[in-house]
């Protein structure tokens, strides 16, 4: 069965970025990466789309992350549109960057599996999809996304705890 | 049935639990208490980990058309270039067995102790051309230790540039019997002409060193003669001599592959002083190994070898001053000679010393060897 690339991409395309983005907290490089994921994955024919998509994006995630030096070459398209899209005010920029920071710092805390069950969930992959993905038993999903949970919420209070008093 | 762990628990607020298992559990939460809590509390973990989260989305960018993904697919790949696999193949058969012919043939590549002894057997050469006619009146000021050791390296080099020939004959004679393949002969062909060829950029390279060591060489030969020759004249006319003492031995006239003989004169820095009326001008500190004289156009030429711990020798030059104009002129056309050195790695520096000029030469920077002369009185 031939995979339609063009509807698992309208599809995915902006889960993929998420996905990216918490990897690589980068919104212009997520986005550029996404799109590689898809180049990269039109070149085959899988059983099951969705799990090489994500396949796919976390390798390339990974190698970015493995690499020093982040490269600030943005597609050309992905800066035109983001010239059209809303720029946040100074205060606002600030803002959003503590609170980005904070969730970023909370998501550290979790541990590597825990981390990616919960992102590849919060991307939109079903439990079996999860499992096949990382290796785990579809009956571990749910154990492991209550365990990244907590964890993700006690950092957080913590790490925005710390923020308030500093304030 | 026990309680619900909190993996069922989730599974079923995610809607992952297949349809029978999640009737189960929300029946077991509706007669557990604590169960049901329980759910309550993982509801809560789970919306606020999403909430959470959600404050870290990108922006919500639109969706680039699906063309410009197509458009990137077709481009040619950024992947780094690799050859089918077979030419792979050949290319690391190819390696390995270069490496292996390269540690096979070890062998056959000349050894130090070959050159040494060829060093050994043709290192008299140059030697014996300049101290043929050394005569045995005055002790010979030594040559410059740069020297000897440029002319011992430059022998050395020259002589082992013709160690290949000798090793080809012999080695083709050990290694006839059992080695008579085309591959191994012709291997051995290139490592004898490789071994040639380096022999010979090295004496190449020593050349330009050996010339200049046999330069400063008859320097000091040609001033023997020179001093043996006035010695035996000022006997012959007076009955007795000055500078040059000691038995005057005949002579043997200068080899035809020596430029004609400078007329120098080699006496100690006393005579030397006496000889011109004026002091001559050296750098405290430092040992005089020798002291020449010679006299062109009426005015007397002193050349001084004054030795630098560690760094050999420097030859100083003393000359009458030019007139002021023709000095400045000097000086500016001396400026570039200190910026290069010759072929032997010698720096030649002048420095215009009131009524002399002291031209001073030495295998040091230009700016030392100036310095040095400035401090000469």
């Amino acid at each position: 069965m031939s995979v339609d690339w063009a509807d698992v991409y309208r599809e995915m395309y902006q889960d993929v970025v998420r996905f990216l983005y918490r990897k690589v907290w980068d919104a212009d490089r997520a986005q550029e990466l996404a799109q590689e994921t898809f180049v990269r994955c039109l070149k085959q024919q899988p059983d099951h789309a969705r799990a090489l998509v994500f396949t796919v994006a976390a390798n390339l995630a990974r190698d970015e992350s493995r690499s020093v030096l982040r490269r600030k070459k943005h597609l050309t398209l992905i800066k035109v549109e983001s010239a059209q899209q809303h720029v946040p005010t100074p205060a606002e920029h600030t803002e959003q960057a503590g609170m980005q920071e904070a969730v970023e710092r909370a998501l550290s805390e979790l541990g590597e599996r825990d981390r990616e069950v919960l992102l590849l969930w919060d991307a939109g992959l079903s439990y079996q999809e999860i499992a096949a993905q990382t290796g785990l038993a579809v009956g571990a999903i749910g154990t492991t996304l209550a365990r990244a949970r907590r964890k993700l919420v006690e950092a957080h209070e913590q790490l925005e705890g710390r923020r308030n008093v500093a304030h | 049935m026990s309680h619900i762990d909190e993996g069922q628990l989730h599974a079923l607020l995610d809607d992952a639990l297949e349809p029978g298992a999640a009737d189960t559990v929300r029946q077991h939460a509706a007669v557990c208490a604590e169960c049901a809590v329980r759910l309550e509390q993982e509801r809560g973990i789970r919306a606020r980990a999403i909430a959470i989260l959600d404050l870290a989305r990108p922006r919500n960018a639109s969706i680039p058309p699906f063309e410009t993904v197509l458009q990137r697919a077709a481009q040619p790949s950024p992947e780094r270039f690799r050859l089918p696999g077979p030419t792979r193949l050949a290319w690391a058969a190819t390696v390995i067995l270069a490496l292996g012919i390269g540690w096979l043939g070890r062998d056959f590549a000349p050894r130090g102790d070959a050159s040494d002894a060829l060093e050994s057997t043709q290192l008299a050469e140059p030697v014996t051309d300049a101290s043929a006619p050394a005569p045995v009146v005055p002790p010979p000021p030594p040559p410059p230790l740069e020297a000897a050791q440029e002319m011992r390296a430059a022998t050395g080099a020259v002589g082992g540039a013709a160690a290949p020939d000798t090793n080809e004959e012999s080695l083709r004679r050990d290694r006839a019997p059992a080695a008579a393949s085309a591959a191994t002969d012709q291997m051995f062909k290139t490592i004898v002409q490789n071994a040639q060829a380096n022999s010979l950029a090295v004496a190449r390279r020593s050349q330009l060193g050996r010339d200049s060591a046999l330069q400063l060489q008859e320097l000091v030969v040609t001033g023997q003669q020179q001093t043996a020759r006035g010695a035996a004249q000022q006997q012959g006319s007076r009955g007795g001599g000055r500078g040059g003492t000691g038995a005057v031995a005949a002579a043997p006239p200068p080899q035809a592959s020596l430029p004609a003989p400078v007329p120098w004169e080699f006496m100690d820095l006393a005579q030397a002083e006496q000889r011109i009326g004026r002091t001559v001008l050296v750098i405290p500190g430092l040992a005089v190994d020798s002291v020449g004289l010679i006299q062109m156009q009426g005015a007397y030429r002193v050349r001084l070898i004054q030795r630098i711990p560690g760094d050999g020798v420097l030859e100083i030059e003393q000359s009458p001053a030019p007139p002021r104009q023709e000095r400045e002129l000097m000086r500016e056309e001396a400026q570039p000679l200190t910026s290069k050195a010759d072929p032997a790695g010698f720096f030649t520096v002048t420095v215009p010393r009131q009524d002399v000029l002291l031209t001073g030469r030495a295998r040091l920077q230009a700016d030392s060897i100036r310095a040095l002369l400035n401090r000469a009185r």
